[in-house]
């Protein structure tokens, strides 16, 4: 094989992995109140597994 | 007619050599012994010399191995001995799926100098079928955030998506006809979409995800990526459960797509809503039954349940390795990771039964249609190979277990590929089939390859 071209991207600022960790953050505390607060019938649900089959 | 859309400069030229192959049609001939193994694995280990350390789809290459495969089952082909469908056909395997004697990875310095003592199940079904693993495709780090090297086929400073980066973009170089990937959140769909090939993600369970390293394992899917919807077809049909395989579906069947009213199609650019409408003009044109139809109430909740369950289940799956080998993890999933590892037990439990609500839900509206049609991607590949763009309109359905298919249909004005999404009832792969061919037959993509 020959060599591949070399990869030039820079490390990550400590900035740019700030602001990653917010936008995650913000997206888990988005996703977890949608779900607490979930206006779906939760009783009578079949608890075993965690498999979305049918 | 959009002038990026069935344009005849784009059409493919007539290519003769070995490496322009499809499956069906490599296959053909080598059952025909007009081609042996031997000829076709050169010829596609010479084509990665040429365009590969570009697009860099290839972590691995088993040039020994499959060499040595190629001239067995060679033999095999002349004295009329054919393994199946795959017969004396190379293949690509994602860098996360355990290959016997050939290094297993996952993309991540921590697995370096991993090799398995055999192959996953799933391997080993396609090496029954007679397929020959080429190589091992790049991905991003644990099939996570952190991109591979590799590069869009298309545009080499557009990103290929990912995880399954390297399984799309080598097969968009034609670097190998078939791959597999892996889908967590969107990982065979957005890819497929952006280097302007057909991935399909089956029905949770219908493909083994033993020997496979775990991303989130109650969301995982194995599926197969290929230029064409018989080639993905011919190579799901090999590496599935056998019972997971369903019946075909006549051409002669009306076909009744459905179009979400909601979500879909909301983040969406000009490019992508133009050519999803054209698609949908065309599929009316043709006969088919397109209809509105609701999204459940569930769906958004059953959506962002996924993206929790990832999270949580990515956490646990790398606890003990984060916590001693923290400095060795991308940034990217190291911050993921972080996230992940707060998640609550309750609300960990409150997604998984939000996930079935919202399954079950979904499942009673594709009852109601062949299946569901979406744009695969808001956007065709973003510029920049620092992140792999945006999975939201796949992650539905890596959450709720449909099967789910991306047909390339169309160049954005900048020449980038662009995708449509069918969903379909479990287990309803071969319906996906049959739409999508007839989608395929309708754009006519160009099949030409991309590469400089």
């Amino acid at each position: 094989m020959a060599p591949p071209e070399d990869d030039h991207r820079p490390p990550p600022t400590e900035q740019e992995i700030a602001e990653y960790r917010e936008i995650l953050a913000a997206l888990m505390a988005r996703c977890l109140a949608s779900i607490r607060n979930a206006d779906v019938p939760m009783d009578a649900l079949p608890l075993q597994g965690s498999t979305p089959d049918e | 007619m959009f002038p990026w859309m069935r344009s005849p400069s784009r059409e493919a030229r007539p290519m003769s050599e070995p490496w322009a192959l499809g499956i069906a049609q490599a296959a053909k001939e080598i059952s025909a012994r007009r081609l042996t193994p031997v000829a076709l694995v050169e010829d596609l280990l010479a084509r990665a010399e040429q365009v590969d350390r570009k697009v860099r789809a290839w972590i691995r290459i088993a040039a020994e191995g499959a060499l040595a495969d190629a001239r067995t089952l060679g033999a095999e082909a002349a004295a009329g001995r054919l393994r199946g469908p795959l017969h004396g056909v190379p293949i690509g395997i994602k860098d996360i799926v355990d290959t016997a004697g050939l290094e297993t990875s996952a993309g991540s310095e921590l697995l370096a100098g991993n090799i398995p003592s055999q192959d996953a199940p799933v391997v080993r079904r396609l090496r029954d079928a007679g397929a020959i693993v080429l190589g091992k495709a790049a991905m991003t780090e644990f099939a996570s955030m952190d991109p591979a090297a590799t590069r869009n086929p298309w545009n080499l400073e557009h990103t290929p998506g990912g995880s399954s980066s390297g399984s799309a973009a080598a097969v968009a170089a034609f670097l190998v006809p078939g791959t597999i990937g892996t889908q967590t959140a969107g990982s065979i769909l957005r890819p497929a979409a952006y280097c302007g090939v057909v991935g399909l993600k089956p029905t949770y369970e219908a493909v083994e995800r033993a020997g496979v390293f775990p991303c989130a394992w109650s969301m995982d899917h194995v599926g197969p990526l290929a230029r064409t919807v018989e080639d993905t077809g011919i190579l799901f049909r090999a590496m599935a459960r056998p019972s997971a395989v369903g019946e075909g579906v006549a051409d002669s069947r009306r076909l009744r797509i459905g179009i979400a009213d909601r979500y879909f199609g909301e983040r969406s650019d000009a490019d992508t809503s133009r050519s999803f409408d054209a698609v949908v003009a065309w599929l009316r044109n043709a006969g088919a039954d397109v209809v509105p139809v609701r999204l459940p109430v569930s769906f958004e909740a059953g959506v962002d349940a996924g993206i929790v369950t990832v999270y949580a289940e990515m956490a646990s799956v790398h606890r003990q390795s984060f916590a001693a080998h923290r400095a060795r993890y991308g940034w990217r999933i190291g911050c993921l990771l972080d996230a992940g590892g707060k998640v609550s037990a309750t609300d960990y439990l409150r997604a998984q039964q939000l996930r079935r609500i919202a399954a079950a839900d979904l499942s009673a509206m594709l009852a109601g249609v062949d299946c569901l049609m979406t744009s695969t991607t808001p956007a065709p590949a973003p510029r920049g190979l620092g992140a792999t763009g945006d999975w939201t309109y796949n992650l539905p359905f890596s959450s709720s277990g449909h099967p789910s298919l991306s047909v390339p249909v169309a160049l954005s004005a900048s020449g980038m590929p662009i995708g449509v999404q069918l969903v379909a009832r479990h287990r309803g792969e071969e319906l996906l089939f049959r739409c999508g061919r007839l989608v395929e037959q309708l754009v006519k993509f160009p099949r030409r390859t991309p590469c400089p």
